[in-house]
C-alpha cells in the first residue's frame, strides 16, 4: 500500500512537473498507481469497455463480461452509459476523460493521479466530476490532482492537501464528502 | 566502367545486408511472440482467448463468402479441365492421384493463401500501424501489459487457425463441387470418386499441405506486424510501409509455396 506521505514526498522531490506523470509510471506499477492523463491514451483498437477492464481482466484472469455491469454502473454516474461499446475515435474529450477515469478507478489502486481535469471537463462538468469522486471515495485510496494554479479555487471546498510546485498545484488528498 | 562495377557490388552488398537484417529481425520477433504467448503466466488468459476469437472473426470469418465462391468456381474449372485432359489421354485411373495432388498440394494453399494475404495481411498491417501511430503501445506499457502477448500473439494464432480452416474448407468445397461434375463425366457415383480421392491421398501431400498452411498463416501475421512496428510514427509512412510489407509478404509466400512443392 502506497501511503499518502510517500506520494507527497515524491511530488515534493520533483524539480520539474513536466515529467511527473512518466516518472510516477516508471516508479510504480499500474496496480498501485493508475493515471488519468494524455500520456496514457485509450487504445484506439478497443472499445471503451475493453479499455476500462483490460488491466483488471489481464491481471486477475477475469472474463470481460463479468465486469461489464460494474462499468455500466460507473458510466451511469456520469450520464454516459452509451459510450461503453464505442471506440476512442468516436468519443469527445469529456467522454475520453470519463473512460480513462473509469479505467483508473475500477481496479481500485492505492493512488489515482489525475492530470489537469479542468482541461478535459470544462467548468460545467467539473462539479459532476468532483461529486462522483466523493461518491467513489470509499472504493479508492488517495487521489492526486495536477492542476494549474489559476484553477485552484475550484478545489477550495474540498478537504485537500495542496503541494505547490512552480505554477502548478499538486493536490494530494483523500477527498472527504 | 570500374566505378559502375564498384557501385553494382555495393548495391548487391547493401541488398544482401538488408535481407540478412530482415530475416534476423523477423526471426527474433517471431521467437519473442511465441515466448511471450506460450510461456507466460497469462497463457490462455480469458482476455487473450477473447482477442484470439475476435481476430479469427476479423480476419477469417469474413473470408468465408469469398472462399466459397472461389472454391466452387476454381474447383470446377481445375477439375473439369484436368479430368477432360486425362480422359482424352485414357488415364482415367490416375484422376484421383492427379486431382488430389493438385488440390491439396497446390491449389488450396496457393489460392487460399492469396485470398488471405489480400484480406488479412492488409487488415493486420493497418491495425498495428494505426495502433503505433495512436500511441496505443504506450498505454499498454504504462499498464505493464506485454504487447507481444496481448497484441501480437492473438493475431498470429488467429491467422494460423483461420488459414487452416479456410484451406480445409476450400478443399472440401472443391472436392464436393468438382467431383460431382466428375461423377457425371465418368458415369460413376460421387462415393466411388470420393474413395478414389481418399485412397490417392499420400502422406507427403498432407505434410506439404500442413507445412504451407502453417507458414503462410504465420507470415501473413508476422510480416505486416514487423513492418508496421519498424515504421516511423507518421501517416505518410503507413502507406510507404504497407507497400513494403506486401512485397516482402509476396516473396515469402512464393518461397513457402515453392518449398511446399519440394516436399
Amino acid at each position: 500500500m502506497i501511503k499518502n506521505n510517500a506520494i507527497t514526498t515524491f511530488v515534493k522531490n520533483q524539480n520539474d512537473t513536466k515529467n511527473i506523470i512518466t516518472d510516477l509510471i516508471d516508479q510504480y506499477s499500474w496496480g498501485k498507481i493508475a493515471v488519468v492523463s494524455e500520456d496514457v491514451p485509450l487504445m484506439s483498437a478497443l472499445t471503451v469497455l475493453d479499455n476500462i477492464v483490460l488491466y483488471q481482466c489481464y491481471t486477475k484472469r477475469l472474463n470481460i463480461s463479468k465486469v461489464e455491469n460494474e462499468v455500466i454502473e460507473f458510466l451511469n454516474r456520469y450520464n454516459e452509459p452509451n459510450i461503453i461499446y464505442l471506440h476512442k475515435g468516436q468519443l469527445n474529450k469529456y467522454q475520453q476523460f470519463i473512460a480513462k477515469l473509469a479505467r483508473a478507478i475500477i481496479h481500485k489502486p492505492d493512488v489515482i493521479v489525475i492530470d489537469m481535469p479542468v482541461d478535459y471537463l470544462g467548468i460545467d462538468n467539473f462539479n459532476l466530476f468532483i461529486d462522483v469522486l466523493k461518491e467513489s471515495n470509499t472504493d479508492i485510496g488517495n487521489i492526486m490532482i495536477i492542476e494549474n494554479a489559476r484553477f485552484s479555487n475550484l478545489y477550495d471546498d474540498l478537504d485537500i492537501n495542496k503541494v505547490g510546485i512552480d505554477e502548478w498545484l499538486i493536490h494530494v488528498t483523500k477527498i472527504l464528502s | 566502367m570500374f566505378m559502375h562495377f564498384i557501385k553494382f557490388v555495393e548495391s548487391i552488398g547493401k541488398w544482401s545486408i538488408s535481407i540478412i537484417l530482415f530475416f534476423t529481425g523477423i526471426t527474433f520477433f517471431t521467437i519473442k511472440i511465441f515466448a511471450a504467448g506460450l510461456f507466460s503466466k497469462a497463457f490462455l488468459n480469458p482476455v487473450s482467448v477473447t482477442f484470439i476469437l475476435r481476430q479469427i472473426n476479423f480476419i477469417g470469418v469474413e473470408l468465408i463468402k469469398t472462399t466459397t465462391i472461389v472454391a466452387l468456381v476454381l474447383g470446377l474449372a481445375i477439375v473439369g479441365t484436368l479430368s477432360n485432359t486425362l480422359i482424352n489421354f485414357g488415364a482415367t485411373t490416375s484422376i484421383g492421384v492427379v486431382l488430389t495432388g493438385v488440390l491439396v498440394k497446390i491449389a488450396a494453399p496457393f489460392i487460399t493463401g492469396l485470398l488471405f494475404i489480400f484480406r488479412a495481411a492488409s487488415a493486420i498491417f493497418i491495425d498495428i500501424a494505426l495502433m503505433k501511430n495512436n500511441n496505443d503501445f504506450k498505454a499498454l506499457k504504462s499498464m505493464d501489459i506485454d504487447e507481444y502477448q496481448m497484441v501480437f500473439f492473438p493475431r498470429v494464432i488467429a491467422s494460423i487457425i483461420s488459414m487452416f480452416i479456410l484451406s480445409s474448407y476450400f478443399i472440401l468445397l472443391s472436392i464436393i463441387g468438382s467431383f460431382t461434375l466428375l461423377s457425371f463425366q465418368l458415369n460413376t457415383t460421387l462415393s466411388v470418386v470420393g474413395q478414389q480421392v481418399i485412397s490417392a491421398l499420400q502422406i507427403s501431400d498432407v505434410i506439404s499441405f500442413i507445412f504451407q498452411i502453417f507458414f503462410i498463416g504465420l507470415i501473413v501475421a508476422i510480416i505486416p506486424m514487423y513492418t508496421a512496428m519498424e515504421q516511423k510514427r507518421s501517416q505518410l509512412w503507413i502507406i510507404v510501409s504497407m507497400n513494403k510489407s506486401m512485397l516482402r509478404l509476396f516473396y515469402m509466400f512464393i518461397l513457402i509455396v515453392f518449398i511446399g512443392q519440394l516436399i
